[in-house]
């Protein structure tokens, strides 16, 4: 028990450490409130003075059992004739009489010089460890488990509570045509938190003509997606998203002043869209599909060509390249043996002077 | 430093070694330390020890350097016959009157009646007919032929007809007949025979007695490689190439000669050499050719003649369009880049396609062909192609719209719009199976196709070259040794 104890108070020691490192193996516990507990409970309860003083003094029967039970209870407890503990104690004790134990040093008075360092007793290797309870990695896994178990009877008991939340879908109606996305980071702090998507569609603003809506598009530029007709902006100047989302309004109802302006309709300029990019989406074609019919007629098709081929084999019409070049070769053979060799009649010795090949 | 020595006596020390050492004073290393004097001499070789000497062997010169202009003649050699490839037997020679033939075959197709006996347009389609000599003479000298061409494969050259090709024929025939001008550009992917078709179309003309003028290829014109001067008394400012149109001149007077020797001049012209009142054309053409000053004044006049009533029909073909739908690399005084449509021949060219009132009063055809490999990109050429193709659509009845222009785009030509804004287009696809089969046959009949022609080899190779482009099915059978 005394190790329990020991090596909870160095989990709670190690948890209030400045060391960072050493917190992320601290096992965390997730209060003591909790109604169940896989750990045994404390073995011996001791109750209070005050209520055993009370109890004597009643003379209510119900009392007087409590105070038979009890007696009867530490009477068993405390059997004389159980002394099979007494030899494990002993050695204990022989091995580690109390005098060998490090001494528990005091909290140390936080000077200039040591703040900031650890506690000398929160040294780990200065703590004699007694193998008799699992080490602190163990306590750590069954610490988690111990979270799975919370967080399971959360999610069984409590989150089925949530439905009573629920609202209907209301899908926006006509006269909301404006639609903001905000971020959220669950409570943490984040750069982007701020941040207010603005995403409306021209088609969707109300009292526009044709042209005052061009001209919206127009004057959205970049922010104009022609394939979704969709214009989208965003903001993140301000400090807060409230203020983020007041500049988006003013900005969009400034857009439709300035498209309902009739000064000047842009009708002469073209609605520029080289910033977006129509991606075109390959689809397999149709025609490609290999249907029965098509197969069949694939089919068809091959047993015509072969007729075809065999056909023109029958007639001899089909062109084989090599036997074009051999019979080639052949005709020219005949008809080099047709024409009479010419022999060189007299000096055989070539005329002139010889010239060597220069190479 | 100064010498223990006397200056004045040249008496030596008694001991040398007593020589002041010229050290410094101080030294932290010791003296020993440093290290000692490389000798530049190296050491003395023992006697008897030999040594490995490689002698650098002084550069021979092996055989002539090419003679100037040599390479460039070796580069642009046409080579049009191949002695050691089989002659084809029973093959056809393209003549007037095949021409006809095929003509009338597509007609009667067209018609719907039966086809009358004899050779008709489907004998004719997915053959390899071949070309008369006078014609290969006539093509030659109007540059028709390309090196890029597998011409020298065979033993002389042959042209496959197909559906395109006869209904080419048929419209320039009837462009004739009509006394119309057909005003054409050919366009189809790479390697879809854009340039044969043209050649098609110049060997058809030849046959048929046209007088045929051929751009082969644009860019010359364009890129700067040839002078230039301003035609006078011209605002704004038109450029002829003088000695390129003399080339020229020269080129359509040969290929020409059997038309123009018979053809005399009517009109008298203020030219600036005397010329005789009734010459030939064919001898006009020489005068132009023979002095690059005079060659443009010529050459309108012989333009004048050739499209005086009566005459022949006439063909004028451009190969690679785009490259005279920009601004060329010429330069005017004032450094400013000269659009193409600014130099004498381009805008004879372009007035020709783009005029749709006919500049040929004889009838006869203006056709240019795109070039899709090497070619710079002409966006409103592009456009042009498209939009013109879309309205046929519409006006064969298919759903779709035109093309508008995008309001952003730069690099639109405006002078080239205008030229282009109601051309014909003619696409070229790949080579249905029927002529796939026919010039494989060809081809193994030469003796260059080392294998079996039927409809799996050539349903291979057919496929293999993106449904039949028949540069690629070239590419498969014949110049790929795999």
């Amino acid at each position: 028990m005394a190790t329990a104890v020991r090596c909870s108070i160095r989990l709670a020691a190690k948890g209030c450490s400045c060391n960072s490192t050493a917190n992320q193996f601290v096992t965390k516990t997730i209060g003591l409130e909790r109604s169940f507990s896989t750990t045994a409970s404390r073995s011996k309860r001791t109750r209070s003075k005050r209520v055993a003083a009370k109890l004597e003094k009643s003379n209510h029967p119900l009392a007087k059992e409590v105070i038979a039970l009890e007696k009867e209870l530490d009477g068993l407890t405390k059997d004389p004739s159980d002394n099979a503990w007494d030899p494990i104690s002993q050695r204990a004790r022989t091995r580690f009489p109390i005098a060998s134990l490090p001494p528990r040093a005091g909290k140390l008075k936080q000077t200039f010089m040591n703040v900031g360092d650890p506690d000398p007793w929160e040294y780990e290797d200065t703590l004699e460890d007694d193998d008799d309870d699992i080490n602190a990695l163990a306590h750590g896994e069954l610490e988690q488990h111990r979270e799975i178990r919370h967080y399971a009877r959360l999610a069984a008991w409590e989150l089925p509570l949530l439905s009573k939340l629920a609202k209907p879908f209301q899908p926006p109606t006509a006269n909301m045509p404006l639609r903001f996305r905000y971020s959220s980071y669950m409570g943490e702090q984040h750069p982007a938190e701020k941040k207010v998507v603005l995403e409306f569609s021209p088609a969707d603003m109300p009292n526009l003509t044709g042209l005052q809506r061009e001209k919206l598009k127009k004057l959205a530029g970049v922010r104009y997606n022609p394939e979704t007709d969709i214009v989208k902006m965003n903001c993140e100047m301000f400090e807060t998203q409230a203020q983020n989302k007041r500049y988006l309004g003013d900005v969009v109802d400034s857009l439709l002043a300035e498209a309902r302006d009739p000064k000047d309709t842009f009708e002469d300029v073209p609605l520029d869209t080289r910033h977006h990019h129509f991606k075109p989406k390959p689809k397999f074609p149709e025609e490609w599909l290999l249907t029965a019919e098509r197969r069949e007629e694939l089919q068809q098709y091959r047993r015509r060509a072969a007729m075809k081929d065999q056909q023109k084999e029958l007639v001899g019409q089909i062109v084989d390249g090599r036997l074009q070049i051999e019979e080639g070769l052949s005709k020219a053979a005949a008809a080099r043996q047709v024409m009479p060799e010419l022999l060189m009649v007299g000096d055989l010795k070539p005329k002139g002077k010889r010239v060597a090949v220069r190479r | 430093m100064a010498s223990s020595n006397c200056w004045r006596c040249l008496s030596r020390p008694a001991n040398a070694s007593l020589l002041p050492l010229s050290r410094p004073s101080f030294s932290t290393t010791a003296f020993v330390a440093a290290a000692p004097k490389a000798s530049t001499k190296a050491p003395a070789r023992a006697k008897g020890e030999k040594t490995l000497r490689i002698k650098k062997k002084a550069f021979v010169k092996t055989g002539k350097p090419p003679a100037p202009g040599e390479r460039k003649a070796m580069r642009k050699r046409i080579v049009l016959s191949n002695t050691n490839a089989l002659e084809v037997a029973g093959m056809k020679d393209l003549d007037a009157e095949m021409v006809d033939s095929m003509v009338r075959g597509e007609d009667a197709v067209l018609d719907g009646a039966l086809q009358s006996k004899g050779e008709t347009h489907e004998d004719v389609v997915g053959k390899v007919v071949g070309l008369k000599g006078e014609t290969v003479d006539s093509l030659r000298a109007v540059e028709a032929f390309k090196t890029t061409q597998g011409w020298g494969l065979f033993r002389r050259p042959g042209l496959l007809i197909r559906e395109e090709s006869v209904e080419l024929c048929r419209r320039m025939t009837d462009a004739a007949a009509n006394k119309k001008a057909l005003r054409l550009v050919i366009d189809g992917e790479k390697g879809s025979g854009k340039s044969l078709m043209l050649l098609q179309a110049m060997a058809t003309a030849f046959v048929k007695e046209w007088v045929v003028l051929n751009i082969p290829e644009a860019q010359e014109l364009t890129n700067a490689v040839n002078d230039y001067t301003p035609v006078d008394g011209t605002k704004p400012t038109l450029w002829s190439q003088n000695t390129y149109t003399a080339n020229w001149l020269g080129q359509i007077g040969k290929a020409n000669n059997a038309v123009l020797q018979n053809t005399t001049m009517r009109k008298e012209y203020k030219l600036p050499i005397p010329v005789q009142s009734n010459i030939s054309l064919a001898r006009l053409c020489e005068l132009g050719a023979r002095d690059p000053d005079v060659a443009w004044p010529i050459f309108q006049a012989f333009w004048s003649e050739i499209t005086n009533p009566g005459r022949r029909p006439v063909l004028i073909c451009l190969d690679s369009l785009s490259n005279i739908m920009q601004t060329s690399s010429y330069r005017a005084p004032d450094y400013s880049l000269i659009h193409s449509h600014d130099l004498a021949i381009v805008r004879h060219f372009v007035n020709l396609l783009s005029r749709p009132t006919s500049g040929l009063p004889n009838g006869g055809a203006i056709i240019a062909a795109t070039s899709r490999s090497h070619a710079p990109i002409s966006k409103s050429m592009e456009l042009a192609i498209k939009q013109s193709e879309e309205k046929a659509a519409q006006l064969r009845g298919w759903p779709g719209k035109v093309t508008q222009r995008d309001p952003f785009e730069k690099s639109y030509d405006e002078r080239a719009d205008k030229a282009l804004q109601n051309v014909e287009v003619m696409r070229l696809k790949g080579l249905s199976k029927v002529e796939a089969r026919g010039l494989m046959e060809y081809w193994a009949q030469s003796g260059v196709l080392r294998s079996r022609v039927d409809e799996e080899t050539v349903a291979q190779k057919w496929a293999l070259a993106g449904n039949g482009i028949v540069g690629e099915i070239q590419r498969g059978a014949l110049w790929m040794r795999i």
